[in-house]
């Protein structure tokens, strides 16, 4: 078993709905073959360096996974016949990818948000008591 | 060896933090002519492994429409 990374681009107009349900079919392809997938985000929406079938950008998706080469074979092929992918390249890894870790992060934003909101109602309250001491 | 040659190190062996990937185009196309053709380690000073790793990652760029293969449209 080695670590693959699969990058392929999707058409730029797309909405998220449709995105994460090109996502998740090429994520099953995936697991078809009892392969371990580590990682699977979108990485961006880009400028394409030249036009692939008269479109000029792109939405990439990156995905690492580890398999067996016969399986990243018939992933290729299954790609290629896929028509909502654009273009699509697979590359051998020699280390081990870091494991992204999403959730953790946004998790970690949403309660600092939450901090930040508390501490602001709490000024807002000894400003207001304050206020209301120096007028009594 | 001249002393003028020796002067010209190898840019990724001397920052070991600069990694030669495909995915990150800005430090690549810096080694790439405005033709698109790639540079030989010779002018630029790039040391033969790192040279290696550098054509690999710039073709696959280059497959995946992060790079053009004409360098039409961009300049640096």
């Amino acid at each position: 078993m080695r670590y693959y990374e699969t990058i392929y681009i999707i058409h730029p107009d797309f909405e998220d709905s449709r995105l994460d349900e090109i996502k998740s079919n090429v994520e099953n392809q995936i697991k078809k073959e009892c392969e371990e997938i580590l990682n699977s985000y979108i990485w961006g929406k880009r400028r394409l360096a030249y036009n692939i079938n008269n479109i000029s950008y792109g939405t990439y998706i990156i995905t690492h996974y580890s398999a067996k080469k016969s399986h990243v074979k018939e992933l290729n092929s299954w790609m290629e016949i896929q028509e909502n992918i654009l273009a699509h390249m697979t590359v051998r890894l020699d280390e081990s990818p870091v494991v992204r870790e999403i959730n953790k992060d946004t998790k970690l934003k949403l309660s600092d948000k939450g901090n930040e909101n508390k501490e602001i109602k709490i000024k807002d309250d000894a400003e207001i008591k304050k206020a209301l001491e120096v007028k009594e | 060896m001249s002393v003028i040659g020796r002067g010209n190190v190898c840019k990724f062996c001397e920052d070991k933090t600069i990694i030669i990937d495909y995915k990150n185009v800005r430090t690549i196309k810096k080694f790439v002519n405005e033709q698109g053709k790639i540079i030989p380690g010779r002018v630029t000073g790039v040391c033969a492994k790192c040279q290696r790793k550098l054509t690999r990652s710039i073709k696959r760029a280059r497959n995946i429409a992060l790079m053009s293969y004409t360098g039409d449209g961009f300049s640096y």
